[in-house]
């Protein structure tokens, strides 16, 4: 469908949502294109492209939902899920907090957020094999010890149409280009036991537009030098000690903040955030930022899932708890207005401080840098935060040697307040942000 | 009801035209495979039922294999041209020109693991939301201090169509029903969480004859308020018991993921060359097994056609095999093990793990017990995770004790366990003989997200790395 057909089809669906006798109606049509090359050891290991469509009506009558949903999007498919939709509506309770958004929050952000590249589609299928290879070509001409575990390229794009019954229908196209490059060697210890241990690792650099990857030297490189500086990790002593912890593992504990911050886990009393709103939950570097608005960001987007206008929050500032992320509904139920954030976050962020990475790392005479974190123990319900982790044991700020086989254990309410540093290096590969941060204090399990 | 497709309308001789497109560029096998999957679901939360769901996901998608190599293309439009263009993407998996003429197909005989008594999709509505209610009430009575429940129950009912290039057909129904129930507890500020959950390719018949829907509420609700009595883990290695059932968890990271076959051939494994090695101690056995009845992990065939099987991985502590998808089956010259598992027809297949567990040894599960000075005792768990090429996994306890001489004292929170796989097995000191097989609650999700299920005995670590945050004297 052309973007003009979809946006028809989201509208007439409605239309025909409340002639089958729903009250509201919500209609959201997806499109996407995939791609995907991985090539290994020189040959295509995995080719796919395809085109795909969903379409998701959520209606309710007399304050009671349904949702259905379908990738079957032919006329009479579609008539047939309306009508389970409204029987299924009819059978739920009243929820006194269900509504469509205040007509005055819906609307589409000004100005061009920069989400679309004309030339996502141009790219010859060659082409994008070709970069594939020459990644892992790259790789391996760095160390011959290299074990390649697939390079790819992929990119794809998506064309989200949105309409209501209040009469709000909009539509906004993105693409997204992604090179990767995962590889392992061989890591015998000296002693000879625990034969077939390997290292592996990764690097991959996302973006909006093909043109602003990361040059191919740079991916190689990166994920061959994250995989040699692991062999010969050691279990590291059981003990406290301060932890710096890189952009990607910042970003893991952003995500679980991210999802405490979330209007649905603060209502369903599901978050160590319940009742802070106004106090201080963390250290006064800790500033985060959730924009919807940023040009050429990830996250970004003009309007939410449910057509509410984006914006630019603060959910956190100077430490101090000043919004939750909320959509309509959950405002409601909190008390609260709408931010937007109907779907979740959008480019959620925190602020970069002044410090480099190589002075955060020079700050620590004895500890850990921490560069991998494992397993689905940041539970950020309660506030417990027990991971499996991987990194440097620091001497002297200095990254000393290999750790791996350990755990850090501490909790949401200690780590956000014992944050003192943070760097200046924000990575934007997704579309959840993070720098370089230290902590003050966590606890090592190791021996 | 919507009307039910169970069958695609795809005749022998539109099949055989489309394998012709998928092999014209010189593809060695292809395979297609049709689904028409319907999901509902109906959820209560805050005492009120609301929220109905229903997802319906209807498409085919067509693989082209060329030795490793694999070209996949998909289309939710069952036309002849939309899977006849989709044949050519996939087919580019190969450079070549070749003619292939038509395949004869014939269907290809198994056993039902999933006799169902009584569907869950198609029962009244007002029944399913009466069993959420008894669940709700149940966990709601527990306790005063539950301040919050949700319930939700889904079901889904898959048809699936399997054409392969050398020449088999084979059609299955495959239903799935989930349960769960989530609770939070509250006392002074302190906040807990409980959650209960089962299910499997099984009908309503689950809640007759394994677990009722009120005894969900009181399980999530038990937790939940045991939680609010429960210590800071300590930090530090120790002796760790693993109650029956659910702790197979620990087995599906350890040697489950490495042993699939993709990480094997590509050489990324840590049990890479290892075939007749000691991989554990003698008292490990490990089995996958995608036949046990009604389970959650369990198919009649997997998503390539292979009629599913019991494999066993490890013998008495030696490596024996791998889990196969049909590439790494033939590029190791074995039978393929039927393990090769996709999320939808939106994903090409690759090895994944069905039922996976260890078989029973000859201790008594309370003389294990007796025999630890002190360690941890797990029943519960949150999941694990895996990194396959060190063997390093961790896993995430939710009910867990502290065990001092022998006796199980008070519950602990907040702590991850941390091992080596190969070094763990191979302190693996005791086996129970209560080999239990976990309620249907897992799903893998290595890349795509497939229902699994797992099983133990009670077995003791004589040492493993607990990772909570007190620091002993």
């Amino acid at each position: 469908m052309t973007t003009n057909e979809m946006k028809r089809f989201a509208e007439r669906t409605v239309r025909r949502t409340l002639a089958a006798g729903a009250e509201t109606s919500e209609v959201t049509v997806l499109e996407r294109m995939e791609f995907s090359a991985e090539v290994r050891k020189g040959s295509i290991e995995k080719l796919i492209e395809s085109v795909s469509s969903t379409i998701d009506i959520e209606l309710s009558i007399d304050r009671r939902k349904a949702l259905v949903s379908s990738s079957d999007l032919s006329e009479e498919s579609v008539a047939a899920l309306i009508a389970e939709g409204v029987e299924l509506a009819r059978i739920m309770d009243r929820d006194e907090f269900f509504a469509l958004p205040d007509a005055d929050e819906l609307g589409t952000a000004e100005g061009d957020l920069d989400l679309f590249d004309p030339e996502a589609q141009s790219i010859p299928t060659e082409r994008k094999i070709a970069l594939a290879l020459e990644l892992e070509r790259n790789a391996l001409s760095l160390d011959r010890r290299i074990i390649p575990d697939g390079s790819s390229f992929s990119n794809g794009s998506k064309t989200i149409s949105f309409a209501n019954s209040l009469g709000f229908c909009e539509t906004y196209r993105r693409t997204s280009h992604t090179l990767a490059l995962s590889c392992a060697v061989e890591d015998k210890p000296e002693n000879g036991e625990n034969i077939g241990k390997r290292q592996s690792s990764y690097w991959y650099s996302t973006a909006i537009r093909a043109r602003d990857l990361e040059r191919i030297e740079e991916i190689a490189s990166k994920a061959v030098s994250r995989t040699l500086r692991k062999i010969g990790a050691r279990k590291p002593k059981t003990c406290e000690a301060p932890v710096v912890l890189d952009p990607e593992t910042t970003r893991d504990f952003l995500e679980s903040i991210a999802g405490a911050l979330g209007g649905g886990s603060i209502y369903r009393k599901s978050s160590f955030l319940v009742d802070r709103m106004g106090t201080r939950i963390g250290s006064p570097l800790v500033t985060i930022v959730d924009d919807a608005l940023m040009p050429g960001k990830l996250g970004s987007r003009p309007f939410d899932f449910e057509g509410v206008r984006s914006r630019r929050n603060v959910p956190i500032e100077g430490g101090i708890l000043r919004s939750y992320l909320l959509s309509s509904y959950q405002g409601r139920k909190l008390g609260f207005k709408t931010t937007g954030n109907a779907g979740g976050v959008s480019n959620l962020y925190l602020e970069p401080g002044a410090s480099t990475p190589r002075e955060i790392l020079s700050s620590v005479s004895q500890g850990l840098y921490l560069t991998a974190l494992s397993g689905p123990g940041a539970n950020w319900m309660t506030g417990d935060f027990s991971q499996g982790a991987q990194g440097f044991w620091i001497e002297n700020g200095e990254p000393s040697y290999p750790v791996d086989e350990f755990t850090i254990a501490s909790s949401f309410p200690a780590m956000l307040s014992g944050i003192v540093m943070v760097g200046n290096d924000l990575d934007w590969r997704s579309a959840i942000a993070a720098p370089t941060i230290k902590i003050e204090r966590m606890t090592l399990s190791g021996t | 009801m919507l009307p039910y497709k169970d069958h695609f309308d795809v005749d022998e001789g539109t099949t055989q035209k489309i394998f012709s497109f998928a092999l014209s560029r010189g593809g060695s096998f292809c395979d297609l495979f049709f689904e028409h999957t319907i999901l509902n679901q109906i959820t209560m939360e805050e005492g009120i039922v609301k929220q109905g769901e229903l997802v319906i996901a209807h498409g085919m998608g067509i693989r082209v294999v060329k030795g490793e190599g694999t070209g996949y293309a998909y289309t939710e439009e069952t036309t002849f041209e939309k899977m006849k263009e989709a044949a050519l993407t996939a087919s580019a998996i190969s450079e070549g020109k070749s003619n292939v003429g038509p395949v004869a197909l014939a269907g290809v005989s198994f056993v039902n693991r999933y006799p169902i008594g009584e569907p869950t999709t198609g029962t009244p509505l007002k029944r399913k939301i009466a069993w959420i209610e008894d669940a709700e009430r149940a966990a709601r009575e527990f306790d005063p201090r539950i301040v919050k429940v949700s319930v939700s129950i889904a079901d889904d009912l898959s048809a699936v169509q399997i054409a392969t290039s050398d020449g088999r057909i084979l059609r299955d129904m495959r239903p799935m029903l989930r349960f769960v129930v989530n609770v939070v507890a509250e006392m002074n500020g302190n906040r807990q969480v409980g959650t209960s959950s089962g299910g499997g390719r099984i009908g309503n018949e689950y809640f007759t004859t394994r677990m009722s829907p009120a005894e969900h509420g009181r399980e999530a609700a038990r937790q939940a308020i045991l939680l609010l009595g429960a210590i800071d883990a300590p930090a530090g290695p120790m002796e760790l018991i693993l109650s029956h059932a659910e702790s197979g968890v620990l087995l599906h990271e350890t040697v489950g993921h490495p042993l699939e076959a993709d990480f094997i051939r590509k050489g990324t494994s840590a049990y890479t060359n290892r075939i007749g090695h000691r991989v554990a101690s003698d008292l490990v056995t490990v089995i996958d097994n995608g036949t046990i009845p009604n389970d959650r992990g369990s198919i009649n065939f997997d998503d390539e056609g292979t009629v599913t099987s019991s494999t066993i991985l490890i013998e008495k502590g030696i490596l024996r095999g791998f889990m196969h998808d049909r590439i790494s089956a033939a590029l190791f010259a074995v039978p393929p093990t039927g393990n090769g598992r996709r999320e939808s027809y939106k994903h090409p297949p690759a090895p994944r793990m069905t039922v996976t567990y260890l078989a029973n040894g000859e201790s008594d599960p309370e003389e294990i017990l007796r025999s630890t000075r002190r360690g941890i005792f797990c029943k519960s768990f949150r999941g694990g995770e895996v990194d396959i090429s060190n063997g390093d996994f961790v896993f995430v306890p939710v009910e867990a004790y502290l065990v001092e001489n022998g006796r199980i004292e008070a519950p602990v929170k907040n702590l991850t366990i941390i091992g080596n796989g190969p070094d763990v097995l191979s302190k693996v000191t005791m086996v129970g003989n209560d080999l239990q097989i976990s309620d249907g609650r897992w799903t893998c999700g290595k890349g795509q997200h497939v229902p699994v299920g797992v099983g133990l005995p009670t077995i003791k670590i004589s040492e493993i790395t607990v990772g909570g945050s007190e620091i002993g004297p």
